[in-house]
């Protein structure tokens, strides 16, 4: 822990759902990373133009700028930070159009539990 | 004594006068009998040498036979017949000069026996070799106390008369030979006469036909000639229901001469496109209605299918990847359209084009879409909130928990992985009805499927005390299929082997090389197996066996009908066997199709 502590890696979660978006800071914290969350596309975007990050962590359906607009942008403004997806939807339409952008992995919430998903965190920014 | 002596001389001499007297009258008399006889001498001499002559003079062989069947005389006829000479013919054996002399034997005895025989047939050999054929006529002769002296036998020489009646039978032969090819001759001639009469029948019948066809063909003509007004009295009708239907069918439709240039537009071409017949008629289809694919860019003229299928590059077009067609007033609208070269003689000389505003359409796929997207997120973001802070909670990121807390905490987590299951089921099976689900064909290595579906319940069936053994045929092919969904299949006939078996209980699974060309994979169970009266029921969606409802509450009813509606996509089968408290025995196969041996 104290490995992610000094490096301090910077993870910026967006997602709209608050509970779950705690859910995420909380865990991610615990174990040293400095997490930033915010909760729609747009806020995303302009906070990564500002401020650089290790990971993104990013919903898929959210209000004023979902998921798909936000790797849109991001490849647009050429905003190369790695991004996990983490959503609710599973069809296979969705998962095609997150891996045109070369997103790390997809994560369909309900069905991982917390602990995978901090160890593929863990994984990416070793 | 001499006194008397004068009386006696007297009577002495009286008496030898009467015995002189006498004596002269019998000498008187003998004179005439010796005169009388040599009268008749004479007579029988001249009697005999006449008769002698008679004899010599007969043509036909004349001989005496004696009983002992010697030759007793002949005649001239018969030394000349014979060629042997009088003196050597008497007293030699009649039967001698004959060819069949025991005939001739036979012949004389009969006349010896009877008295006669008439036209006895003989042929007499002469010396020479030559053959008389004669009919012979006999019978006997008798002294004057009736004793039979010998045979008279009078020969007929019939050599003639055979040779005639040779000749005749030859003739009469010729004649039946000739009769016979008359007969030939007048059968054939029957035979010709009746061909002939056929083919003057048939000639009758060929005319009689030709007068009914010529007949016919009369009544054709005028069938024809009332047929052709019919005709285009119906070609008039039909031009006009044409024109109905195409100016009311829902699809626009256009035709093209082979410039591509609009001959024909019908009414809901017009009014999805917003021209007016008489303004695009003679004009480019091409130009006149432009296209857009999906991202908005023009389609060019040389890609535009109307293009290809006009220059014979294309025969049939069905336009399935989505594009735009741009109205008169330049907005647009999704399409879809089928293509057709209109071809006369080998050559195409137009096409045909019916569109579609695909508008609804892609609204309902855009529902179905979203619905299944909102169904995920909406019942899956409380899901994964009541999962993962169990999770925190278990996991003692916010401190520790009593050990009764901990079991709480887990039957909430357990309860919530089961609701989770639950959705992802109903959405899997909400996809396969949708029709949503992408199905990606490869080439699928099925052992490795299954192998992982079983490592994923190797905690399940060491719990249940399950002996579990599986048999993979390590040779056979990979199929075509998409792993994904293949999975789900052994996924739920294994989880349910496993689900519906007691603790201690068999499980077996096992993968090989059907006999038809497909994979046989087969899972075998020792559990509750399925009522009889519901095994038809087994696959249906929801349905749940009654042996199990109550001894397992976490089913769905959806495994076996999403297996089912796979493997059936899939071009395979499923079925199974199953008594109840025995257990259950799954089948499925798969085609395997253009797939790759394994190594």
């Amino acid at each position: 822990m104290n490995f992610y502590m000094k490096s301090a890696k910077k993870i910026l979660i967006i997602e709209d759902e608050k509970t779950l978006a705690r859910a995420l800071e909380v865990k991610l914290t615990s174990i040293g990373f400095n997490v930033r969350v915010v909760l729609n596309g747009e806020d995303g975007v302009s906070l990564l133009e500002k401020e650089s990050f290790s990971l993104i962590l990013l919903d898929l359906i959210m209000p004023k700028m979902d998921g798909f607009m936000v790797l849109e942008d991001l490849k647009a403004k050429k905003i190369k930070t790695p991004v996990i997806i983490l959503s609710n939807l599973s069809q296979e339409n969705d998962v095609k159009r997150t891996e045109v952008y070369g997103v790390k992995d997809f994560f369909i919430k309900s069905n991982t539990p917390l602990t995978t998903i901090v160890e593929r965190v863990i994984e990416i920014l070793k | 004594m001499k006194l008397n002596n004068n009386s006696t001389t007297e009577n002495i001499a009286r008496k030898l006068e009467i015995l002189a007297r006498e004596k002269e009258s019998t000498r008187k008399k003998l004179a005439i009998t010796a005169k009388q006889l040599a009268v008749t001498a004479r007579e029988v001499a001249l009697s005999n040498k006449y008769s002698r002559s008679l004899i010599e003079a007969s043509l036909d062989p004349l001989v005496t036979i004696s009983p002992k069947g010697k030759i007793t005389d002949v005649n001239e006829a018969t030394i000349k017949v014979t060629g042997v000479s009088r003196q050597e013919l008497i007293s030699t054996d009649f039967s001698k000069y004959f060819t069949e002399p025991k005939k001739a034997l036979a012949g004389y005895k009969k006349v010896f026996k009877e008295g006669s025989v008439t036209d006895y047939p003989l042929t007499i050999r002469s010396r020479t070799g030559k053959l008389t054929h004669v009919l012979y006529n006999a019978s006997v002769y008798k002294d004057d106390k009736g004793k039979v002296l010998g045979v008279f036998a009078a020969a007929r020489d019939c050599t003639q008369a055979k040779k005639a009646t040779e000749q005749l039978e030859v003739t009469a032969k010729q004649l039946a030979a000739v009769a016979k090819e008359k007969e030939s001759t007048r059968q054939k001639l029957v035979v010709t006469a009746k061909q002939l009469a056929v083919t003057a029948r048939e000639k009758e019948s060929t005319r009689q036909k030709l007068v009914i066809t010529a007949r016919e063909l009369k009544k054709l003509h005028d069938t024809l000639e009332k047929k052709v007004l019919k005709r285009t009295r119906d070609l008039e009708q039909i031009r006009s229901r044409n024109e109905a239907i195409l100016a009311s069918i829902g699809d626009g439709l256009v035709v093209v001469n082979k410039e591509g240039e609009i001959s024909y537009i019908n009414k809901s071409f017009e009014e999805m496109l917003g021209w007016k017949s008489q303004e695009v008629i003679g004009k480019s289809m091409v130009e006149v209605v432009p296209r857009e694919d999906a991202r908005g860019t023009a389609v060019l003229y040389k890609e535009r299918i109307l293009t290809q299928v006009l220059s014979g590059k294309k025969f049939v077009a069905d336009l399935t990847n989505p594009f735009y067609y741009i109205r008169k007033d330049k907005s647009r609208f999704p399409a879809s359209s089928i293509m057709a070269p209109v071809v006369l003689n080998g050559k195409i000389i137009g096409a045909v084009e019916v569109l579609r505003d695909i508008t609804k359409e892609k609204e309902i796929d855009k529902a179905k879409t979203e619905f299944v997207s909102l169904a995920s997120h909406q019942l899956r973001t409380p899901l994964s909130t009541v999962n993962w802070y169990s999770e925190m909670l278990l996991t003692g990121d916010v401190g520790e928990v009593t050990p009764d807390q901990k079991k709480y905490l887990e039957e909430i987590y357990h309860g919530n992985q089961r609701m989770v299951d639950l959705v992802n089921t109903l959405l899997d099976v909400s996809r396969i009805e949708m029709g949503t689900f992408i199905v990606e064909s490869k080439a699928t290595n099925m052992i490795k499927l299954a192998q992982g579906v079983i490592d994923e319940h190797k905690l399940q069936i060491s719990e249940k005390k399950i002996k579990f053994t599986h048999a993979f045929n390590k040779k056979i092919p990979f199929i075509q299929a998409d792993p994904k969904i293949l999975r789900m299949v052994i996924q739920n006939l294994l989880s349910n082997a496993i689900k519906y078996t007691p603790e201690g209980g068999k499980v077996e699974a096992s993968i090989i090389l059907g006999s038809d060309k497909n994979i046989l994979f087969k899972v075998s169970d020792t559990g509750y197996g399925i009522p009889t009266n519901q095994q038809n029921k087994i696959f249906t969606k929801l349905f749940r066996a009654d042996n199990v409802v109550g001894k397992d509450t976490e089913g769905t009813g959806l495994g076996l009908y999403i297996a089912k509606s796979i493997v059936e996509r899939s071009g395979g089968k499923i079925w199974f066997e199953s008594s109840e408290n025995k257990g259950t025995t799954f089948y499925v196969t798969l085609p395997l199709k253009k797939s790759k041996i394994t190594h």
